[in-house]
């Protein structure tokens, strides 16, 4: 098993991109990635000037693409700053097709969401609870076997419940540092 | 000592926080709202930072709209904590020309909060005698530069004698829609940006009014932010993707109102953006299932199918299997149920009948659930070249066609979408069809020009067939208008027979050194580089210091120059000189580009994607003397309206006073 999981996060982490701010790294079984005290200044740094930024009901969305990847309105990355404060809060990464997120979601300190509830699942969500008030999500899970999500989000968790009401609802009977007994990654991913 | 830097901070903090706190309303329709009579819109008002909302009073010039509101909805717009309400008049219609007041006030506690809009109201009310088609050609990402590359590859065909059908700078026969009498400009900017994509661009022309990046059919919301932050299209979003103001557009709008017959073609997968403004209405244009599922059951037409023709590719939001993470309903059986024949092949769409008619060309009836939400895979058709069995440049790939082996070119799916929506019903219902060329823009994107200019070719073709069909019709009553939804990079370098390996083997981060008129250059290569027919030159002169001998730092680097020493024929770098020459293949019609012989159109692209500029418009047929100069595309709705709706004769008449005098100047070829 620690062999897959090995596999799955030098899958996660190995393909050449733009940076590696540009995904998740897990190293000791902790997440190393956006603060989200960075600066649009420091994102600049980190990733280069976006290809696209737009702008909406107060949001400034910080958009990269990554070459020959991204088609469209698809992007790679997505950074998303509040108008009024300037401070970012929150960082989506979206990939071309799923993939095993399960070291990124240790099972004691993770738990499974499902929109609109478990019984009548349509979507479901991966959530773990990372220091500095923040909340990773990988959305999008398949029902089956293994943790396979093609969008990480990070998030500030005092935003939680502006942009996924039906998360922040559940995980609020959630102790910090609980989590929930996840299905066993089961390759091939 | 007080800092009064620090001061004006503070206060200019404190004063935003009093803005933002207080209670307001706005109506969700942007400031230039143009509809036609009977038009149906949905009127939201959006009633921000109030605790409750008390009397509410909307009114549309004299008429008072109050009544037709549902019950304030408390919502959270902004993705902030403030407490807001949605007020909604769904399918709300203007029924009198003019120009329209609305007023809304609002009361929240001790205030009254207000809001108005100026709405034009344009007149629609065709003469009974007078029942027109629409066929409306949309070349996906076809600017200036992209028809003339069609013509400079499609048209300088050199036949068995040696004679190029190009010489000295004319042609003997333009492309079809070069032969269209009328032609204008489009400015082509979104709600938001110049650089726009599929989706407002297409809303533009459908419905007659701008938006924002990727709305189908909608004006933005408050609570667009909960899905924009990242793009989700899962079905916890749906209710916020699906919440937006509707608009209806022209396809809907005709059929419900004049019983008119519906169309798509496309070579996308028919879900695309760009066919998508023909039938649904979503925030989002990614969200297939939804998109697919109006098609059947249109929120326009009662839950009546939005199309009687669906022609293109992307079965899997079709079906059971596609649809598994949501409805798992097989919309393919419905829509056979309701009469409509369904074909696969291009094979089964030559022995379709005339019916309703569903062609699914391209797409997994069992799609992997990767999405496990609301979208599944863009399965578009494959290109022309694939599909005409032509070798790809060395730069573009590997034809593969998988499974899907019998794809019909786009001129048979028009033929077929004009037989299927005309043949006997033309007395009380004629048609309105968009057929698109998706593939022009696809293939733009990642800069296979190849790709890109037979697919114009194929396009070209397909309005082909459309200008025969309408000329040969005893009565004059087909509009055809053909442009673009926006532009994109390619530009017309030259020619050249540079060979392959001279430009594709260089890599991303090579450093090049070129000779060219400031001496001797160092170059890196911007990416890949890419190649027409051959050409293309994305090598960017990075260096800015003694070695870049006076040229622009960051500027393309030059073509290898034509060496005046040889025949340009057999010359290994002509670039920049000459006249493109091609051969035919006899049996399908299309240029060759491959063998010896040749001379190939050099094109050149300095992004892979759209660009702001205006795109070309040409337009044959009642009213087309409306789509003559630099107009909106949100116009393109309201001309085509006006084609259907007004007497034209006068207009037509003079035009075709221009086009038969032959004492006037001529184009050469058209």
């Amino acid at each position: 098993m620690l062999l897959h999981l090995s596999i799955a996060v030098g899958v996660l982490l190995a393909a050449p991109l733009l940076s590696q701010t540009l995904d998740p790294v897990v190293h000791n079984g902790e997440v190393t990635w956006w603060s989200l005290n960075e600066t649009p200044a420091d994102v600049n740094a980190a990733l280069g000037a976006p290809s696209q930024v737009t702008d909406f009901d107060g949001y400034l969305s910080w958009q990269h693409r990554l070459p020959g990847v991204d088609h469209e309105s698809d992007v790679s990355s997505q950074m998303v700053f509040r108008r009024s404060t300037g401070r970012l809060i929150s960082v989506t990464r979206t990939y071309e097709s799923d993939r095993d997120v399960s070291a990124l979601f240790p099972p004691a300190e993770s738990s499974l969401h499902a929109f609109p509830d478990a019984k009548h699942a349509t979507f479901r969500a991966l959530v773990r609870r990372l220091p500095g008030s923040r909340i990773l999500i990988a959305s999008g899970l398949a029902s089956g076997p293994g943790q396979f999500s093609a969008q990480l989000v990070l998030l500030r968790e005092e935003e939680l419940t502006h942009f996924f009401p039906w998360i922040a609802e559940s995980l609020s009977a959630i102790k910090p540092g609980a989590g929930v007994t996840l299905p066993i990654p089961t390759p091939p991913w | 000592m007080i800092n009064t830097t620090r001061l004006s901070i503070l206060a200019l903090a404190l004063s935003s926080l009093a803005a933002a706190q207080t209670p307001s309303v706005r109506i969700l329709l942007p400031e230039r709202t143009r509809l036609l009579q009977g038009q149906q819109f949905d009127l939201i008002l959006e009633v921000r930072n109030a605790a409750s909302v008390g009397a509410v009073k909307v009114t549309a010039g004299a008429a008072d709209l109050s009544s037709k509101f549902a019950a304030p909805i408390a919502a959270q717009l902004d993705c902030d904590a403030s407490t807001d309400w949605v007020l909604r008049d769904n399918l709300q219609t203007f029924d009198t020309p003019g120009s329209i007041t609305l007023t809304v006030s609002v009361t929240v506690g001790s205030t009254t909060v207000t809001d108005t809009r100026t709405i034009q109201v344009l007149d629609f009310n065709p003469p009974a005698s007078q029942r027109r088609n629409v066929i409306l050609f949309i070349g996906d990402a076809m600017g200036t530069a992209y028809r003339d590359a069609a013509r400079l590859v499609s048209r300088s065909i050199v036949d068995s004698n040696g004679k190029n059908s190009f010489r000295e700078g004319y042609f003997d026969n333009l492309l079809e829609m070069d032969k269209m009498p009328v032609s204008g400009m489009s400015m082509t900017y979104g709600s938001d940006s110049i650089v726009p994509d599929s989706a407002n661009t297409g809303s533009a022309w459908a419905t007659g009014n701008k938006t924002y990046l990727n709305a189908v059919n909608v004006f933005t919301d408050g609570t667009d932010c909960r899905w924009r932050f990242n793009g989700q299209q899962n079905a916890a979003n749906l209710q916020y993707i699906q919440d937006n103001p509707r608009v209806e557009n022209l396809w809907q709008y005709l059929k419900r109102r004049f019983n008119y017959q519906t169309g798509i073609v496309t070579t996308a997968a028919v879900t695309d953006a760009t066919p998508a403004v023909q039938g649904a209405y979503s925030g989002y244009r990614q969200a297939r299932l939804e998109i697919a599922r109006q098609y059947r059951e249109n929120p326009m037409l009662g839950g009546k199918p939005a199309f009687d023709v669906i022609l293109g590719g992307g079965t899997d939001p079709f079906t059971a299997g596609g649809r598994a993470g949501n409805d798992k309903r097989d919309l393919i059986a419905e829509f056979t149920s309701l009469g409509y024949s369904y074909v696969k092949t291009a094979t089964e769409l030559k022995s379709a009948g005339t019916g309703p008619l569903l062609g699914l060309f391209k797409g997994s009836a069992n799609p992997a659930t990767s999405s496990n939400g609301i979208a599944t895979g863009d399965v578009t058709m494959d290109v022309a070249y694939d599909k005409l069995g032509l070798q790809r440049p060395a730069s573009e790939g590997t034809a593969n066609l998988g499974s899907f082996t019998d794809q019909p070119m786009l001129d048979l799916m028009t033929e077929k979408a004009i037989n299927s929506l005309s043949q006997g019903r033309f007395s009380d219902a004629p048609f309105i069809l968009m057929v698109e060329a998706a593939s022009i823009d696809k293939q733009s994107h990642p800069n296979n020009a190849a790709g890109t200019i037979w697919d114009t070719i194929e396009f070209d073709k397909a309005i082909g067939v459309a200008r025969s069909w309408a000329a040969k019709r005893s009565t004059k009553d087909t509009l055809i208008v053909v442009t673009a939804d926006h532009d994109q990079s390619m530009s017309i370098i030259g020619v050249s027979n540079v060979p392959d390996s001279d430009y594709f083997n260089l890599a991303g981060g090579q450093k090049i050194s070129i000779n060219s008129a400031q001496g001797t250059q160092d170059f890196t290569v911007f990416g890949d580089v890419y190649s027409n027919a051959r050409a293309g030159v994305p090598v960017i002169n990075a260096s800015t210091g003694a070695s870049n001998n006076g040229g622009a730092p960051y500027m393309p680097a030059p073509f290898k120059s034509t060496d005046s020493t040889t025949a340009p024929e057999t010359s290994t770098y002509s670039t920049y000189s000459g006249f493109t020459s091609y051969k035919v293949d006899p049996i399908k019609g299309y240029p060759v580009n491959s063998g010896t012989g040749i001379r190939r159109l050099a094109v050149g692209f300095r992004t892979g994607d759209h660009t702001g500029s205006s795109v070309p418009v040409t337009a044959e047929g009642p009213g087309a003397l409306l789509f003559t100069g630099y107009f909106d595309q949100s116009d393109i709705f309201f001309k085509m309206a006006a084609s259907l709706s007004t007497d034209t004769t006068d207009m037509d008449k003079a035009l075709q006073v221009i086009v038969d005098n032959t004492k006037l100047p001529k184009t050469f070829g058209k």
